[in-house]
């Protein structure tokens, strides 16, 4: 349940309510009529993202929630209007950035306003002095990737959504790229960014995210998932591009193998661009399947650095001689190029997991001595449930730990055709092994954000540490009306 | 409904967004509903009865430019044009295209071509008069050339000339493949019938088509149309630069090079234009940045009747992609193109009048 509920006009009775007609008319008067969408044909794609319950909801021929209307906003001021306009009649807001997230946190499930921010896309300033870009928030990372490429300059933030997420989604919801090992993730890249308050006031984070001026506004909104403003500019780094870039793969005999190499090159603190390495299932269903190559059974694990060449010549060598200390197979350097070339391919259909199966990405991080049982604990866990199996890959690594990105696919045969059947199931893997994350030492997501998928786990996993979050939520949306029902708000 | 015919494909889009950064008129438009996976979903949710196939979904399937972008960008090989194209035939056979389009299928029929113009250049009909209308190698003007760029015809004769080639003409006059774009099978099949029954009796063993459209049209006759041609089809790019050329002058100038859509994405033709510009000794080539099959699409002249906005929205991104090469000339394959980068005053010329200007 929300915290508080909303008390909203009932703009779904429009055609039939003169009231909601002539709030329509304030939109339409606040980002021009042109950027107000009221058709069904409109809503549709905005009441769907990648989150795995609305996809089986429209396949099983069933109406998803529909916004009532969607806005285009194309300044802040646009933005801030609608909030204006929204508080005060307490309508539900949805941001909608790209609206690739998987966890169901851009759907907007009590109707309202969805704020799509695409038309927002402008690229600001490109700062070479302080390696910085300033960009309004619904870029799309990947035009975001192309405008400076061709100048030297790349994010470094190069995400499997690049093409289809924005700039803003990535920072509302803790986005993470491919290349976070060495670069991090979004939140490591935010340097500063404008919000819009549900009151419509427009507000600046400080300048720059290192000082002592008290706690740093920035992350009070990267990760927020919209449900305490809308984040309408962000300055983010900027990095030149390295003078080479290069990769290696092993196979080892196996995940723990694997993983242990994984931690000394950490340990060692050779601080590779990547290290992405697949458990034993997982190797031969996407590995094999993407590469179309044949290996022994074993964990594939491929790394990269990048930077001055005699340098990265040398963090190879030591990281190669790592691995060859317990891998089974060198695969080389042309293994780990092919593996970076098809990088975003996984995703594609048919090499990505779709319906009829069942699925959910339940990626979490944690300590290094945690991690390794936080898997085993959860593959059992699932792997209970009829049909089910479980497959991982850890793609995000740090001093401390590292980021498991753990699968479970249900065969289509388990699945059932009845939709609350079929939630009901999804439900209970998700409760069960996510419980079992949080009760050996994990946490309920790494990278994916939390949204409508997660929310009622929140109270779980912060215990009296979510009334700090609480509060926060109650002080700047005292009526719930930004993205309601997400973050278990 | 045809639609459903095209059902592995917006299967597998509906729910998929890789392709969206691509995409051109959702990148033009940065509209949700433009992006090939709204449009899946939508055609899903008609399959499903949770959208009506109204008036609404009919004009968003009618608001793409069919560059291909998507299906070339696709690691699937799944093909969005293949569902849109499918739903318009639909909305033909309900009524429901909006009422540009229908004005569009009246010109296309009255005229044969988008520009409403009955009478093609005189300078293009007194040349075309003069060549035989049988003959090895016919040539296919399309059309574009004949109504706005009749120097394009002038030039792929002289080269052709000059490389020994005495080619047929028929004078045709189709807009087939246009109604076939908007969704107008019957109508569409009753022009290339009659077209493809001129080519036959003109006994060529190799058609060359002049513009690019025409090269995948013709190509693949038997998969839009089921009808056959017997003749083997070719872009004019692609017939000379299998020939032997004369000695050409040299050129210093920069140049560059624009794929479009039909010749590039659709039929995958790539190598031989650039071979044809290299053949100038001294010539210097740059690609522009997106090039081949990546490079950003330019409005085909159907869209841009039907959607003028959106297809100057392409062409400026187009001219900025040129404009970053600071080549001097802009060289095209498609007359379209050349019509419309000169408009924007570019000095743009075609493949055939570059390769003219060095005889």
């Amino acid at each position: 349940m929300p915290a508080h509920a909303v008390n909203k006009i009932n703009m779904a009775e429009l055609n039939h309510n003169y009231r909601g007609r002539m709030i329509i008319s304030e939109l339409e008067d606040a980002v021009g009529i042109q950027n107000v969408r009221l058709l069904d044909v409109d809503k549709l794609p905005h009441s769907v993202d990648y989150y795995w319950i609305p996809r089986m909801w429209v396949d099983r021929g069933k109406k998803p929630v529909y916004p009532d209307c969607v806005v285009y906003p194309e300044t802040t001021e646009q933005v801030s209007k609608v909030m204006r306009i929204a508080s005060h009649y307490r309508i539900p807001v949805t941001p909608w950035g790209g609206g690739s997230g998987s966890q169901g946190g851009a759907l907007p499930v009590e109707g309202g306003i969805v704020v799509d921010l695409k038309r927002m896309n402008k690229v600001l300033e490109l700062n070479t002095k302080a390696n910085t870009i300033t960009a309004q928030a619904g870029i799309i990372q990947q035009h975001l990737e192309w405008e400076i490429n061709d100048k030297g300059y790349s994010t470094m933030h190069l995400p499997a959504s690049i093409g289809c997420a924005t700039l803003g989604g990535y920072l509302a919801h803790r986005g993470t790229g491919v290349l976070s090992t060495k670069y991090g993730k979004i939140e490591d890249m935010i340097v500063s960014m404008e919000v819009v308050l549900p009151n419509g006031d427009i507000i600046n984070t400080l300048p720059v995210p290192r000082n002592a001026a008290g706690p740093d506004l920035n992350q009070f909104f990267v990760g927020a998932e919209g449900t305490l403003g809308i984040i309408t500019t962000a300055t983010v780094k900027v990095f030149e591009h390295p003078e080479c870039r290069m990769f290696n793969a092993f196979l080892f005999k196996n995940m723990h193998d694997s993983l242990e190499a994984g931690r000394l090159i950490m340990n060692a603190r050779l601080q590779p661009t990547v290290i992405r390495m697949y458990d034993e299932p997982e190797t031969i269903h996407q590995i094999e399947r993407v590469f179309g190559t044949k290996l022994e059974k074993g964990s594939f694990l491929v790394f990269g650095f990048d930077g001055e060449k005699e340098i990265v010549d040398y963090q190879m060598k030591k990281a190669v001689e790592i691995c060859e200390a317990t891998a089974i197979q060198n695969l080389g350097s042309k293994f780990g190029e092919q593996w970076w070339k098809n990088k975003y391919k996984f995703y594609f259909p048919p090499y990505c997991l779709d319906l009829p199966q069942a699925y959910g990405t339940m990626d979490t991080v944690a300590t290094y001595d945690k991690i390794e049982n936080i898997y085993w604990k959860m593959k059992t866990t699932c792997e209970q449930f009829p049909g089910t199996r479980f497959i991982a890959h850890f793609s995000h690594w740090y001093d401390w730990g590292c980021m498991m990105y753990d699968r479970f696919i249900v065969d289509p045969a388990f699945v059932p055709e009845d939709p609350d059947e079929a939630i009901r199931l999804y439900q209970q893997i998700w409760t069960e092994c996510i419980r079992v994350c949080l009760d050996n030492g994990g946490v309920i997501n790494e990278h994916h954000g939390v949204g409508l998928k997660l929310g009622y786990m929140m109270q779980e996993q912060y215990g009296p540490a979510f009334q700090v979050l609480s509060a926060l939520k109650k002080a700047l949306d005292p009526y719930n009306i930004m993205n309601p029902g997400k973050m278990g708000f | 409904m045809e639609l459903f015919n095209a059902k592995v494909h917006y299967d597998n889009c509906r729910f998929c967004w890789m392709c969206r950064q691509v995409c051109t008129v959702a990148t033009m438009t940065s509209d949700e509903s433009h992006s090939p996976r709204s449009r899946g979903m939508a055609a899903f949710a008609v399959e499903k009865g949770i959208l009506p196939f109204d008036e609404h979904v009919a004009q968003n399937m009618y608001e793409c430019c069919l560059c291909k972008y998507c299906n070339s960008w696709c690691e699937g090989d799944y093909d969005p044009t293949e569902f849109i194209i499918a739903a318009r035939r639909d909305a033909v056979a309900q009524g429901l295209e909006p009422a540009v389009i229908r004005r569009l299928k009246d010109t296309l029929l009255n005229a044969g071509n988008v520009f409403d113009c009955t009478e093609k250049d005189e300078e293009f009909t007194r040349l075309w008069s003069r060549l035989p209308s049988r003959g090895d190698i016919l040539l296919i003007a399309g059309s574009i050339i004949p109504y706005r760029a009749p120097k394009i015809a002038e030039a792929s004769l002289s080269v052709l000339r000059a490389c020994g080639v005495e080619p047929a003409a028929i004078d045709e006059t189709t807009g087939g493949f246009e109604l076939y774009c908007l969704g107008y099978a019957d109508e569409a099949r009753r022009a290339v019938e009659k077209l493809t029954a001129e080519i036959a009796a003109a006994g060529a063993k190799t058609i060359v088509t002049l513009d690019t459209q025409e090269r995948y049209f013709l190509s693949e006759l038997s998969k839009l149309f089921g009808l056959e041609l017997t003749a083997k089809v070719l872009h004019w790019s692609e017939y000379v630069s299998s020939l032997k050329l004369p000695q050409l002058k040299a050129k210093s100038e920069l140049v560059t090079y624009h794929d479009d859509s039909f010749l590039a994405r659709y039929c995958g033709v790539t190598d031989a234009p650039r071979a044809c510009i290299k053949a100038v000794p001294g010539c210097k080539y740059q690609d522009m940045l997106w090039f081949g099959e990546e490079a950003h699409a330019t409005p085909s002249a159907l869209f841009q009747f039907m959607y003028p906005n959106i297809a100057d929205q392409m062409l400026t991104r187009r001219a900025k992609d040129y404009f970053k090469t600071q080549a001097d000339t802009l060289i095209t394959g498609a007359a379209i193109d050349r019509v419309n980068m000169r408009d924007m005053g570019i000095k743009a010329v075609s493949i055939q009048e570059y390769l003219e200007s060095a005889l």
